[in-house]
């Protein structure tokens, strides 16, 4: 039964996160807005065409803003795929949309579906001399969210939360079942009972807590970073952290080099990190070590301290030590701002992989899945996002490291692509996203483990 | 793996990881470098150009102009203190030169300038070419080194346990 409800509760999850991934998609497409211009040749009713031509264009279920600039009266149909078959074919006119009678106006067309469409504009003046008709310019911009990717992300993650709240529901059932069942038989029991049933007084010798603390992040490390976990996270940070291109060649903004190749670093750290964090928590559960660690005088708190402390100074040792090799190989001062500004980022978008991998883990309880669903979320994210959105890690980055940039040096670093200084907030909430999740999830997550995670 | 065994197995692999990390950089650094402008820019007198970045990496001088130049290439120091007092202090010094091509090899990272003397009484137009390649000495020899001293100390410490090995067998 147990084993049912965790599958159909990593499905939904699964769910879950591909609705929210694709929402997030969603919503940062609709920060993209599309225009375009055109003159249009503008017809005459009776004027018999040869060949009809239509400029065809390819619209997303958006928002469409059409200004019509006319020296006359017009009508302006707006053809989808069929009506532009039908008016080159047949001549036909059957337009989704039509203004008529227009002077130069603003108009706001709802795009039903995806797919191409096209303009028509006719002269209301039946004359066919071609002196006396007019010209038209139209000017679209298409804006707002693409409906059908909304509908479709807002469907997968109700059919997410469906699957996983069902299997929820059904074990509330079971269990209240169970323990009307269990207070039954308690009924039958004689009534100087309840002194039987209570819990003998066990005095274990439990050792001190700094050192079950200390003993488990050791455990943890020999556990964790065995041969070959450290040696692989040690090659991937050194081929990462020091094979950015030199973009730029004076010393004197020679800092701007620790920008280039960032996001490098942030693809494998993603990976990295949430591998190693996902083997740890969600491994252990699922492999029975957490069960029988448990079974001993072992705190939940100190288990799940200890993997989060153990393997997050790890990994920050290692990107800060490799990082720091960048001072010598980019010719910089050791008291360069710019150098400790950018290791402050780091940490903290390492800190954000590392909460929400143990997130994930604790709530699949499955390690691939875990994995999976954190780097293809992080992965996706980061590919999604735009080079200085601040949805990304290397937008943040960017963000953050352009501002301190112009706030030490007076300029803004040429490989940046900003063209003017990020304002202070942009900064604080580059730098206070990625605490305030973080912090959020770390928080979660232990409440989670200590208090409600059930272990198998 | 002992962990003796396994910290200069560490060691091993920082070192390839460095040597990996040079071979790339032969590329992601820039191979040239123009000052100045052979057809037009022709000037006469002292003129120093922007600063650069230098590896020590081989790089080739390319000097052309269209009378006899001198040019120098300074490093950090040098430049700072020539732009402080006019005192010359080249890590390359090329004289009475009109056209030609060398070969150098930088010793050290950092910033670097190029100095030209142009005649006074003439408009000269010159134009300096460095292409770098090879790749980074100080990287290289570091991380030969480390690999080194990995290879040395896994085999080191083998031996030691071998050793002990036998010397545990010969006891029973």
């Amino acid at each position: 039964m147990r084993s049912k409800t965790q599958l159909l509760t990593s499905i939904g999850i699964i769910f879950l996160v591909i609705g929210v991934s694709f929402l997030v998609g969603t919503a940062y497409r609709s920060s993209v807005t599309y225009g375009a211009s055109l003159s249009l040749g503008t017809l005459s009713y009776n004027q018999t065409s040869e060949y009809r031509n239509v400029m065809v264009y390819a619209f997303s279920p958006r928002d469409l803003s059409l200004e019509i600039t006319t020296n006359a009266t017009v009508d302006v149909y707006l053809l989808d795929s069929e009506g532009i078959n039908l008016w080159r074919s047949e001549g036909t006119i059957k337009p989704i949309w039509a203004a008529k009678d227009t002077e130069s106006q603003t108009f706001l067309i709802h795009i039903p579906s995806r797919g191409n469409y096209g303009f028509l504009s006719f002269t209301t003046n039946n004359s066919t001399d071609t002196s006396t008709l007019s010209s038209t310019s139209l000017s679209m911009k298409l804006s707002g969210y693409e409906r059908d990717l909304l509908w479709f992300s807002l469907a997968i993650i109700a059919v997410g939360s469906a699957i996983t709240a069902i299997p929820k529901i059904m074990l509330l059932k079971g269990n209240r079942k169970l323990i009307s069942a269990q207070r039954k038989n308690l009924g039958l029991l004689p009534k100087d009972a309840s002194s039987i049933l209570q819990q003998p007084k066990v005095n274990l010798n439990q050792p001190k807590l700094p050192s079950q603390l200390r003993k488990l992040l050791a455990w943890e490390l020999e556990e964790y970073l065995a041969f070959p976990l450290l040696e692989v996270v040690i090659i991937i940070a050194v081929c990462t952290v020091l094979t950015p291109a030199i973009v730029e060649t004076s010393p004197a903004l020679s800092y701007s080099n620790l920008l280039s190749g960032i996001q490098t670093v942030f693809l494998f750290l993603i990976f990295v990190a949430g591998a190693l964090f996902c083997h740890s928590y969600a491994g252990s559960i699922s492999k029975g070590e957490t069960k029988l660690i448990l079974s001993y005088p072992v705190q939940r708190s100190h288990l799940f301290l200890s993997k989060f402390i153990a393997l997050f100074t790890v990994l920050f040792a290692v990107y800060a030590g490799v990082f720091a090799l960048q001072i010598y190989l980019l010719a910089l001062t050791p008291f360069e701002p710019l150098f400790y500004a950018s290791l402050l980022f780091i940490t903290f978008q390492l800190l954000l992989v590392c909460a929400i991998s143990t997130a994930l883990s604790v709530i699949t309880k499955n390690e691939m899945l875990s994995i999976l669903v954190s780097a293809l979320l992080l992965f996706g994210i980061e590919n999604i996002a735009a080079r200085i959105s601040l949805v990304s890690f290397t937008g943040r980055f960017t963000t953050g490291f352009a501002f301190v940039s112009q706030q030490v040096h007076g300029v803004l670093p040429p490989s940046a692509g900003f063209s003017a200084a990020p304002t202070t907030g942009d900064a604080l909430l580059s730098l206070f996203v990625a605490v305030g999740i973080s912090a959020f999830l770390f928080v979660f997550s232990y409440v989670y483990y200590t208090r409600k995670m059930e272990i198998d | 793996m002992k962990r003796n065994t396994r910290i200069f197995f560490v060691v091993f692999l920082i070192g390839l990881s460095l040597l990996i990390v040079t071979v790339i950089r032969t590329n992601s650094a820039p191979a040239v470098l123009s000052f100045g402008n052979e057809e037009e820019g022709a000037t006469s007198g002292w003129v120093m150009y922007p600063d650069f970045l230098m590896f020590p990496r081989d790089f080739r001088v390319d000097i052309r102009a269209n009378n006899t130049v001198n040019v120098y290439i300074l490093d950090e120091d040098a430049a700072k203190q020539w732009n402080a007092d006019r005192t010359l202090d080249a890590t390359w010094s090329y004289e009475e030169i009109e056209q030609g091509v060398f070969n150098e090899q930088a010793n050290s990272r950092g910033g670097y300038a190029v100095l030209v003397y142009l005649p006074a009484d003439s408009a000269t137009a010159i134009k300096v070419t460095l292409t770098f390649s090879g790749f980074e000495k100080d990287l290289l020899a570091a991380s030969l080194a480390i690999i080194a001293v990995g290879i040395i100390a896994i085999g080191v410490s083998s031996l030691i346990s071998r050793k002990k090995r036998l010397e545990t067998k010969l006891v029973a």
